[in-house]
């Protein structure tokens, strides 16, 4: 101990203990800095990279989800377009035409599709003779002309109509469609009108959360 | 410089962490504010509809929402009431259950944001700027598509299940839009000619002259009836009903509620219980940080013919079969 003692007190072994602790801490604070300075760059670089991997599987989630949309929404207006074919297939217009009393057929298709809210049969030459609505009454000096129609002439074809979507009173979603109606297959002898409202089918979309507010 | 540099060190590392660890947010109690005139002691159906679709969508009254109804016989005392709602409360959405409750909350606040379930027209009695875009603080559901339309064809129904009928007493709301009542007058006398049918209207200005004019109705063979234009007014006719079968005249009434519970004969218009329901979806999207003024007003998709076969017995009707068959719900 004493030894030791006066060893430290010389000139050398007292400068090489000062550069020791000097050399530790300096090195120390370097070790650190490297040390803290990578952790930091590669959490920043992380982050990044995570942000735009998330954003990309956002995207392909919403697109997938779109899609299933767009189906659902065609298979509902096909099953509408099933229903109202349906309704063509009756005795009473293949003996007799279309008689008053089609429209108790009509109104059971207002009850059974909900999204259909009018609904007029046609003869050969587009002359409406039974029109109910869900909304409004109808007289029969208040029918436009059918006969020039576009959705008239393709159903006198044989082929469906499904017209563009339009908007009334600037919010609800409706389209045209229009059945033809055949005696037996490859006789039309009519066509069966519809106005359907979008709406039904819109709610499907809506299902469609897309964020909160969204 | 060990300092300097030790201390932004753990500046760093606060900050990296903080990000993690803060204060926990305790989910807030909204307050909605439901809106109603009258003296009903039944619960409306909307409101009902409102509360299920709320806790549909995971408000629970008492832990994160408050549902507080303002009922008051006056528009005066409703008006005071909601204003010291306000005052007093931090409310986030007032619902409101009709044309006239709309325009009183509309007056109480530019500011909250207001849900009408339902109101008559509320383009035209000026709540909204347009259907698609509000761009106001309201928003909602309508009663009707288009007024002047649907309540023609709802005299038609009436109508087709009194084919009989020949004379209509149409009780309507003495407090409408002057605008609105001449073009809903002209649409509704000429659907009633072409059915064959007279039509007298009685504006009515309060629950307590319901009933004037029936007894003067001719009481036989069906041939006359009474015709509701809906409107808040009209939230009870339990009274009218009463009246109407005494002397054995078919009531067309507003909802389905009436014709359940009050002997109303029948009625075709939409569902006030659903109409709640979808309400609860506005109420939910504005909670959540949508503006009224970007949610688009909806219209009804669809009229429930609602009969009640019980009161059509007690008048001597026989309701056609084919429109039996296509009712929506029949009461017994």
């Amino acid at each position: 101990m004493q030894v030791k003692q006066i060893l430290l007190k010389l000139p050398f072994f007292k400068s090489l203990g000062r550069r020791r602790s000097h050399l530790v801490r300096h090195y120390f604070f370097i070790f650190v800095i490297l040390i803290g300075s990578g952790m930091i760059a590669s959490g920043l670089l992380e982050i990044y990279f995570r942000y735009y991997e998330s954003q990309a599987e956002i995207s392909l989630v919403q697109g997938e989800a779109a899609k299933a949309v767009v189906s659902k929404i065609a298979q509902s207006i096909l099953e509408i377009e099933g229903q109202m074919k349906a309704i063509t297939l009756s005795q009473d217009i293949a003996n007799k035409g279309f008689a008053p009393g089609y429209r108790f057929e009509l109104k059971k298709l207002l009850s059974v599709v909900p999204a259909i809210t009018e609904v007029a049969a046609l003869d050969g030459k587009g002359v409406p003779h039974v029109h109910v609505s869900r909304f409004r009454t109808i007289f029969p000096d208040e029918e436009p002309d059918y006969s020039k129609a576009a959705s008239f002439l393709q159903a006198k074809q044989g082929i469906t109509f499904f017209g563009p979507v339009y908007f009334v009173r600037g919010s609800e979603p409706y389209m045209t469609m229009a059945v033809p109606v055949e005696q037996f297959p490859g006789s039309v002898v009519g066509a069966l009108q519809a106005e359907v409202n979008l709406r039904y089918i819109w709610e499907i979309v809506r299902g469609t959360k897309v964020g909160k507010a969204g | 410089m060990i300092k300097t540099f030790c201390r932004l060190f753990f500046y760093l590392l606060s900050a990296f962490t903080g990000l993690g660890i803060g204060p926990i947010k305790q989910s807030e109690i909204r307050r909605v504010a439901i809106v109603m005139e009258g003296r009903m002691t039944r619960i409306q159906p909307q409101v009902n509809g409102l509360r299920d679709g709320l806790e549909e969508l995971k408000y629970i009254e008492g832990k994160n929402l408050v549902l507080n109804l303002l009922q008051e016989e006056t528009p005066e005392r409703l008006r005071s009431r909601l204003k010291s709602e306000i005052q007093q409360y931090k409310v986030d959405v007032i619902v409101t259950l009709g044309t006239a409750e709309t325009a009183i909350a509309r007056e109480a606040t530019p500011k909250i944001p207001i849900v009408f379930l339902p109101a008559t027209d509320p383009v035209q009695s000026g709540f909204v700027r347009s259907l698609a875009s509000p761009g106001t603080n309201l928003t909602g559901l309508t009663f009707f598509t288009d007024s002047e339309s649907n309540i023609g064809k709802q005299l038609e129904v009436f109508s087709e299940v009194v084919p009989s009928l020949r004379r209509v007493l149409a009780l309507t709301d003495g407090r409408e839009d002057s605008r609105m009542r001449s073009q809903r007058q002209k649409r509704l006398s000429a659907v009633a000619s072409r059915l064959g049918i007279e039509l007298t209207e009685q504006p009515v200005m309060s629950a307590s002259e319901l009933t004037v004019g029936i007894a003067a109705l001719p009481k036989e063979s069906l041939k006359a009836g009474v015709f509701v234009v809906c409107s808040g007014l009209f939230r009870d006719l339990e009274g009218v009903a009463s009246a109407a079968v005494r002397h054995r005249l078919p009531l067309f009434g507003c909802n389905a509620a009436q014709v359940a519970e009050q002997k109303v004969l029948l009625t075709y218009a939409p569902d006030l219980y659903s109409m709640g329901n979808r309400g609860a979806w506005f109420v939910d999207r504005i909670l959540k940080g949508a503006k009224p003024e970007s949610l688009a007003v909806e219209t009804p998709t669809r009229f429930d013919l609602v009969i009640n076969r019980k009161t059509a017995a007690e008048i001597g009707l026989k309701i056609p079969r084919a429109v039996l068959m296509l009712a929506d719900r029949v009461f017994e």
